[in-house]
């Protein structure tokens, strides 16, 4: 039987990636401010997190005008939130491992 | 990647979980908008009429629905952060055109289980609502709503005490848990 890290997701095993996928999973669609906000990230250090997510093909980054204001909304796609799954399995199965 | 690493991401994904979990409570707004509606269908039923009731949940229950999407859809906008509505809107629409459809094929059989039906069928979309939130003691309140609609039905009462009793009971046991949620939520942000 294989490591349980073994089967660990380079994208998303990464405290940012990881928890930006969790807010997505709880939502229909987060923007660009509260993803920042709630992961206490700057401008930059998210931007560049969304950007491996997407091409990853777990995130979907939507850019809307909102009040003549450009918002970006951020969706998590189906791949994403099996990737989200089966990253929790594995530190789950990592830690009944020790116990 | 050791056990500690592990455990301390699974306890960071619950903190960011129950964080948004907070920004999106959806109970609160609709229990006090539809506790409030209660309170004024149990005026009406008993200061008009029984029809008075029907015509009156005929106009209050679709716009308390439209309120509560448009409340929803503003909060989205301004916090940022957006709850996937389909489910509750279900929901929703189910209790307005269930509580119609029983209503009216209960009154075949009896004006009196006619009149609690339509609390039936809002307590079992209660129950529904509060599992989507994950609010087990809100389920099992609405469990015992739909269970008192359901004896006051079976019960020698007249329609319109059945309707003006639930009405009251109902009005204040939502207007309560919802600013109990309300409370709950600022608390714990």
């Amino acid at each position: 039987m294989s490591h349980p890290s073994n089967g660990l997701d380079d994208t998303v095993h990464q405290r940012t990636r990881l928890g930006i996928l969790t807010v997505l999973a709880e939502a229909r669609r987060a923007d660009f401010t509260y993803l920042k906000t709630t992961l206490g990230l700057s401008d930059g250090n998210l931007s560049r997190h969304l950007q491996v997510l997407a091409d990853a093909g777990y995130v979907e980054i939507d850019k809307t005008f909102d009040n003549r204001k450009s918002r970006t909304w951020v969706l998590l796609t189906r791949q994403g939130r099996q990737a989200l799954s089966d990253e929790l399995d594995h530190l789950v199965a990592l830690i009944d491992r020790v116990r | 990647m050791n056990h500690h690493e592990a455990t301390t991401l699974l306890h960071d994904v619950e903190e960011v979980r129950r964080r948004v979990r907070l920004d999106l409570e959806g109970l609160s707004f609709p229990l006090l908008l539809f506790g409030v509606l209660l309170l004024g269908g149990a005026v009406t039923v008993v200061v008009v009429s029984g029809l008075a009731l029907a015509v009156y949940w005929a106009v209050a229950g679709p716009a308390g629905g439209a309120a509560t999407a448009v409340y929803f859809y503003r909060r989205a906008r301004s916090e940022g952060v957006e709850p996937d509505g389909l489910l509750p809107m279900a929901i929703g629409l189910g209790i307005i055109g269930g509580s119609f459809l029983v209503y009216a094929l209960a009154l075949r059989v009896d004006a009196t289980f006619a009149a609690a039906t339509p609390f039936m069928v809002v307590a079992a979309g209660s129950t529904m609502f509060a599992l989507v939130e994950r609010e087990l003691r809100f389920a099992g309140v609405a469990v015992g709503l739909g269970l008192t609609a359901t004896a006051l039905g079976l019960s020698a009462l007249t329609p319109m005490a059945v309707s003006a009793t639930l009405s009251v009971a109902y009005g204040v046991i939502f207007i309560l848990y919802g600013l109990t949620f309300r409370r709950s939520t600022r608390d714990r942000r």
